[in-house]
């Protein structure tokens, strides 16, 4: 049966309309209040246009029509360039409810469904529906009964508010932080322009220490926002294993909810970052085709102690039995790994120093030399990294660990790898080195080096065994056409 | 009966692909050189200028023809080799870097086939071998080949895996 999204769509749909022009409208308005106050020619303009977005929200939900059958989902929409998609339910990899502030205010959610094809987005998005509903589609894709659901629940985690806290401020996220504050700047730079060279003039007169103190606060602020936003989007995190489907949910503000098969888990993702590795904690994440189209690494655990990942894994991913990769990185690789990297950051380095020293007539111009001290240190991490880079393999799981600074492990099964490959240029084939790659769904991959071909045949022997029904392949079931 | 491109191990690509792909170059290549006596000529005939950095430019796409002409078509075709065994595709390439892809049957989603005018006279297709992940491609295998190829792996992709759950 064919049917609508929740009619709250329209004012869902022309408030998110309105918050995407919030910045210029909101400085129109200001601007008209400082000069003479609201116009009435201002009001009859902004009622018009928010007429307009209501009324594009009336015509969106009308031509937004979705219809679920045994075989397919279907969803319809567009106004003027219509669209239609058609997705088959057998391939229907994750199903996941999202719900922003604004859909939980007004009690709505928008439901995902996720296939392995390698689009962004997901299959299959409704948005609008109500939570209730959703819930209820979900369990009618699933082909279950949603009260079943609630009663067979066998085990569960949740994440507790201090560990997020912690995973947040060990989480090295300062960077992503910076340029999430730099890009909030560029988007009103050209409304505060004025006030900022105000602000920058004041400055200008403050003393060094004064300067450096600032800059400081304002690293520290960044910071702590960083931590903010990571335990706001991660908070309530919990994960509930019914059966042999994993739900996970999360989000304090942002509401996300992602049901998929444990089978359906396409690799296990261990990652140490080097102060993580100090408190012998780690970050898990699952390679999932998610519902939620963002990301296909899902947060599974942000800070579990390294000893508890196995029991942990027992109880809710046993597939996943931890191996511990014995098949170290060839010693003679190292010096290519790190050629590269050291001359572009020494050129780096230079070319900052050439600029502060041409530049500047204080002492200060020298301060960038300190600069080369990085190269050690970094060689040495780098060295130590290296040294750790390992692959393993057990029956079914292949385990690859990637290690400079940062360590990650990938877990993956073989039947869920979808290709192996190694790469490497002519120069270091002759010096018998190669990296290894596996592929895993959508834009899952891992990359390691480097490696022997000595090694890479052995993977590729252990790989390259049947992926047929067992049975089948080995009763010799594969028949030709010809046959 | 076993299937032909089963019976032995590493194949290489037929020497008539380096002739098309020669050609090919060619033909580009011709473009080119055409482009810059036109762009020459503009130059010198309308707006009156010796155009002395068009010797530069013609030098830079002459080393390119030459590498790309001679050498590269050889180099590709001397380390070109596919394989396709009961289960697995694997296809090593490349010229600068190598590569080695391996990839299983049953994990094809679709493949894709063309060929152009340059590569129907010599009797050459390409195949595009597309999985979840990526793709294995092979260039300018010969027609009888890639069709024998394509319904091998259409054979597998019917063929049930170890595991297709579903929700």
């Amino acid at each position: 049966m064919t049917r609508r999204v929740h009619p709250l769509f329209i004012l869902m749909s022309a408030l998110t309309h309105l918050r995407s022009t919030i910045i210029p409208l909101g400085f129109l308005l200001f601007n008209d209040l400082k000069n003479e106050g609201f116009g009435k020619y201002t009001l009859i303009g902004f009622c018009i246009f928010c007429l307009v977005l209501l009324l594009f929200g009336v015509a969106s939900w009308y031509f937004y029509t979705f219809t679920i059958d045994d075989q397919s989902i279907r969803v319809n929409k567009g106004i003027f360039r219509k669209s239609e998609r058609t997705t088959q339910r057998r391939r229907i990899e994750s199903i996941g409810i999202n719900q922003n502030l604004l859909e939980r205010v007004l009690g709505l959610a928008t439901l995902s469904v996720e296939t392995s094809s390698d689009g962004i987005e997901p299959e299959v998005e409704l948005k609008g529906v109500r939570l209730k509903f959703a819930t209820s589609l979900k369990a009618t894709i699933k082909g279950e009964d949603t009260q079943t659901e609630q009663t067979e629940a066998t085990d569960s985690f949740r994440v507790s508010l201090n560990d997020l806290f912690f995973a947040g401020a060990l989480s090295g996220r300062l960077g992503l932080a910076l340029v999430g504050f730099f890009a909030g700047y560029q988007l009103i730079d050209q409304y505060i322009e004025k006030y900022v060279d105000r602000i920058f003039n004041e400055l200008a007169h403050l003393s060094l220490l004064l300067l450096s103190g600032l800059g400081l606060l304002i690293l520290l602020l960044v910071y702590l926002g960083s931590i903010i936003v990571y335990v706001v989007r991660y908070g309530s995190f919990e994960a509930t294993l019914n059966e042999k489907r994993l739900t996970i949910r999360y989000g304090l503000l942002n509401r996300t909810e992602v049901v998929f098969h444990q089978d359906k888990v396409q690799a296990l993702l261990v990652e140490e970052n080097w102060i993580k590795r100090r408190f012998k904690r780690a970050h898990l994440s699952l390679n999932v085709i998610s519902a939620t189209g963002k990301e296909e690494q899902m947060l599974f655990h942000p800070f579990i102690r390294e000893a508890d990942i196995d029991p942990f894994l027992e109880r809710f991913l046993p597939r996943f039995e931890r191996v511990k990769p014995m098949q170290y990185a060839a010693d003679h690789g190292f010096f290519y790994v790190v050629r590269w990297r050291l001359v572009w950051y020494m050129l780096l380095f230079s070319a900052v120093n050439t600029g502060l020293i041409y530049f500047l007539t204080t002492p200060l111009k020298w301060a960038g030399l300190l600069l080369y001290l990085i190269l050690p240190i970094y060689y040495m991490f780098a060295r130590t990294g290296y040294r750790n880079t390992c692959y393993g393999f057990k029956q079914d799981v292949f385990v690859l660990r990637r290690q400079l600074v940062n360590r990650h492990t990938i877990y993956a099964p073989r039947l869920k790898i979808e290709a192996l490959s190694g790469h490497v240029s002519r120069f270091l084939e002759q010096k018998d080195l190669l990296k290894f790659e596996i592929n895993l769904r959508g834009r899952g991959h891992l990359s390691a080096g480097y490696f022997t071909h000595h090694q890479f045949e052995d993977v590729r022997n252990w790989y390259q065994r049947s992926f047929l029904k067992t049975d089948r392949a080995e009763a010799g079931d594969i028949r030709y056409d010809n046959e | 009966m076993q299937s032909v491109i089963l019976e032995s191990g590493w194949q290489r690509l037929s020497i008539d692909s380096v002739k098309v792909e020669r050609q090919y170059v060619a033909l580009r290549f011709m473009a080119y050189a055409l482009l810059i006596a036109v762009m020459t000529t503009v130059q010198m005939m309308w707006l009156d200028l010796s155009p002395w950095w068009m010797w530069i430019v013609a030098g830079v796409v002459a080393v390119l023809f030459i590498l790309k002409f001679y050498y590269i078509p050889r180099l590709r075709y001397d380390y070109f080799r596919y394989q396709v065994d009961e289960e697995f595709l694997i296809v090593r390439s490349g010229v600068i870097f190598h590569h080695i892809e391996i990839v299983p049957l049953v994990k094809v989603q679709f493949i894709d086939t063309s060929t152009g005018p340059l590569l129907r006279r010599a009797g050459l297709m390409n195949i595009q071998v597309n999985t979840a992940s990526g793709f294995a491609v092979i260039h300018r295998l010969e027609e009888r080949r890639t069709i024998e190829l394509r319904r091998h792996v259409e054979r597998f992709a019917k063929l049930e895996e170890q595991e297709e759950e579903s929700l």
